[in-house]
């Protein structure tokens, strides 16, 4: 199997993440975008703890520090989504637009 | 190239990864949405266990296609939410995210195919649990210690910010 | 086997961390005990309080043995040292302004988390400071981003705040996501997270393989991510929003601390990993044209942006982006050793500046209720002091005479100007200086000119007064005595901060 069809699935994932990001109007939409963005990144890591230069078990090591990261991320999003969704009943990522100037 | 089992595995797997993320992106149900993302993430676990990293896609299973995909489905129902999702009213901002996304998708893609300097064949045999364990608690101790007080942090940050008020 | 790995390592080392650590356990534990009738203002001074006991660990550890415990994964070096004391002082002066608070604010119910956070936040930018591996650094600078963005959005009555929290976890979700996906390509051609070795095996991988084009993404990706961090044009949109609804002291916690720690990483990625590309030719003159474009762009979008705000939190997040700008200027030119001397002195002194017009800006804010420009009119003539004390700050922010910002900016211009052409980069940061003038006078001229909107003083707090009297200090201080700092900056080894362990004891010899 050839290193590169792993690298280029996560640079797919990694770009569709990023649209999510960039498009998405229902907030936890683009939360679940972020968590694609950031397993794409593990994917890649992954790969290379395979089929790197020099293949080791560092890659794994980084990749599940960065699930725990990526947890909490999720987590601290969430919970202020649900403050703002107290404040004022919607979570239509294109509404949060009070700050701007 | 030959067909083996892996390319199989793996044609299959990522067929499902990027169609559940390709869904995520144009269905208009909000939680269609949250259950194509889902797979996405199951069929990413299942690309763990190719690449030899089995305890990475137990937790793969366990922490994103269990905890965050039931999280965010419990946000999408916890909150009122208009059922079909509508594109977004900024055409300009739509345009550019697209243009952009789709030159880093070419470029990154490109960049992938010329990964060819790398040795296909491994030994793989010592990439156990054992040997990740070691790693946690010998090498990177420190960092492993740090990420503790992390999870604390954004444990007493979710509960402050997400707590309802007005009562005790 | 296990047992003389912990048996082996110096934990010594790790007091100053340690004692911040025991300070939020303190914190938690005193909360969870207490009864909630009693109030819980004066926990800041159990953050204080470890916050000076940590001050005065890292002082104990002068002078300095340079150490490493596993690998690097830690690591005690002159430059970690100095950017500790800054992380530490930073927030003690920051938390001492936290502490004046309203009568009856909705937030004190979570005063002690407040505090907590704070700490820990401090907590992963000294973790940032003292390791060169690449899982330390960002996790380190994980902890900083999340307890940030917890600070921010934790208002959660203030529509503003939550929605700045909101748009922080994203920006930085976003920008570590694509530090992560641009180091993945360096790991595949390195298979290590140290960046000693980094640096090591780039350097037999740029000589041997057809790599250049992943060394390229991988450092574009990354570049975005550090940006995004430090705040640097065009990847700033998120300070002005985030600044703006955080309150005060948080809004300067993450000007100073944040970026700090940004920059530093950034130092020792570019200097320790990337040190054989920076050497060569073709690769040294792409990375800093690259450098040199986020520094021009910064200062001219920051500059020119901050003129048509109202808010004046947002010109001085616009300022910050400039300011960013500003240090950029130095890194096109890395050859020579005296830029540490340069980013060191400015680093103090935009500390003590943005800690100066942030505190100002809270303790007016607190007053009127809003922080637009309108709640500056005629300060003067309510409380002369602050009004004079905010003046000083912009004068120092734009860089007049007599002030450190002055020296700052000159010793920086200088230095560039010493060590290579980047003329047209020191040419754009003459020319947005100037137009800087027009915000900051706009500011001013609102204190001095216009009619006050009441003739009561402004109340302060003691701690809030005394935070503003040293800042007042050090920045006429080091404005009209500039070598007391440069000196002491000038005798640190800096460069042991950016070369193994065997190398600085074959130095020593």
């Amino acid at each position: 199997m050839l290193i590169a069809s792993y690298l280029a699935l996560a640079a797919i994932l990694f770009v569709i993440g990023l649209m999510g990001v960039l498009t998405k109007r229902n907030a936890v939409i683009v939360l679940f975008s972020l968590e694609l963005m950031l397993n794409a990144a593990n994917i890649n890591l992954v790969t290379f703890s395979k089929m790197g230069l020099v293949p080791n078990l560092n890659g794994q090591v980084f990749a599940l520090f960065n699930v725990v990261v990526a947890a909490a991320e999720a987590a601290v999003g969430l919970a202020i989504l649900f403050a703002i969704y107290r404040n004022r009943e919607t979570i239509d990522a294109e509404k949060f637009n009070l700050l701007k100037g | 190239m030959e067909i083996t089992g892996e390319f199989i595995a793996f044609f299959i797997l990522s067929i499902l990864a990027i169609c559940g993320a390709v869904f995520m992106i144009f269905f208009t149900n909000v939680v269609h949405m949250g259950v194509s993302m889902a797979f996405t993430f199951l069929s990413i676990a299942g690309i763990y266990f190719l690449l030899n990293a089995d305890f990475l896609a137990v937790i793969q299973i366990m922490v994103y296609t269990g905890a965050i995909s039931i999280l965010m489905l419990f946000g999408i129902m916890m909150t009122r939410h208009k059922e079909t999702e509508e594109k977004l009213n900024r055409p300009i901002h739509y345009g550019l995210s697209i243009a952009g996304a789709g030159v880093l998708l070419v470029s990154l893609v490109l960049l992938s195919r010329g990964a060819t300097f790398v040795s296909d064949a491994v030994d793989t045999k010592g990439y156990g649990i054992e040997k990740i364990g070691e790693l946690f608690f010998g090498t990177y101790m420190i960092p492993f210690e740090l990420a503790s007080i992390l999870l604390l942090v954004a444990l007493i940050g979710s509960i402050i910010i997400a707590k309802k008020e007005g009562q005790e | 086997m296990m047992n003389k790995v912990f048996e082996q390592i110096e934990w010594s080392l790790l007091t100053p961390e340690t004692t911040i650590i025991a300070g939020i356990v303190l914190l938690l534990l005193t909360d969870l005990v207490l009864p909630a009738s009693i109030s819980r203002r004066w926990f800041g001074f159990i953050g204080l309080a470890s916050i000076l006991g940590s001050l005065a660990f890292v002082v104990s550890q002068l002078p300095l043995k340079p150490a490493e415990i596993l690998f690097g994964t830690y690591r005690l070096d002159p430059m970690s040292l100095v950017f500790k004391l800054l992380f530490l002082t930073a927030t003690a002066l920051i938390l001492l302004v936290a502490m004046d608070r309203k009568k009856g604010d909705k937030t004190d119910r979570y005063i002690a988390e407040e505090y907590i956070l704070m700490l820990s936040a401090l907590l992963g930018a000294m973790f940032l400071a003292s390791s060169v591996d690449v899982i330390t650094l960002f996790i380190g600078l994980e902890l900083l981003s999340i307890s940030s963005y917890i600070l921010v959005g934790m208002r959660k009555h203030e529509r503003l705040s939550t929605e700045a929290g909101w748009k922080y976890v994203i920006y930085g979700g976003v920008s570590s996501a694509f530090f992560l996906y641009g180091y993945s390509f360096l790991y595949g051609l390195s298979g290590t997270t140290n960046l000693f070795t980094l640096g090591q095996s780039l350097a037999e991988v740029v000589q041997s393989t057809q790599s250049d084009l992943f060394i390229v993404a991988s450092l574009c990706l990354m570049l975005v991510g550090f940006a995004f961090k430090i705040s640097l044009a065009p990847f700033h949109m998120w300070a002005p929003d985030v600044y703006q609804g955080a309150s005060s002291p948080v809004a300067s916690f993450l000007a100073v601390v944040s970026k700090a720690a940004g920059i530093l990483f950034l130092i020792r990625f570019l200097l320790i990993g990337m040190y054989p590309l920076l050497r060569s030719e073709v690769w040294g003159e792409n990375i800093m044209w690259a450098l040199a474009i986020l520094a021009a762009v910064s200062m001219i979008v920051g500059n020119t942006v901050a003129l048509r705000q109202q808010n004046v939190k947002r010109i001085l997040a616009y300022s910050g982006i400039a300011q960013a700008g500003y240090l950029f200027i130095i890194f096109p030119s890395l050859q020579s050793n005296l830029i540490f001397v340069s980013v060191g002195f400015y680093l103090v002194v935009y500390m003590l500046m943005t800690i100066g017009a942030f505190a100002i800006v809270h303790v007016v804010s607190k007053d009127t209720g809003n922080e637009e420009l309108t709640s500056f009119d005629g300060l003067v003539r309510r409380s002369p002091g602050l009004a004079i004390a905010m003046t000083l700050f912009l004068f120092s922010l734009a860089g007049i005479p007599l002030t450190a910002g002055f020296i700052g900016k000159v010793n920086l211009s200088l230095n560039t100007f010493a060590s290579g052409q980047m003329w047209l980069l020191i040419s754009t940061l003459l020319v947005t200086t100037v137009i800087s003038y027009y915000y900051y006078f706009r500011i001013v001229q609102r204190m001095f000119v216009e009619k006050a909107t009441s003739d009561q003083k402004v109340p302060i707090s003691f701690f809030s007064a005394l935070t503003i009297l040293v800042v007042v200090l050090g920045t006429i201080g080091f404005g009209i005595m500039p070598d007391l700092l440069l000196s002491k900056l000038e005798t640190v080894k800096w460069g042991y901060g950016l070369i193994p362990l065997e190398g600085i004891q074959q130095l020593k010899n």
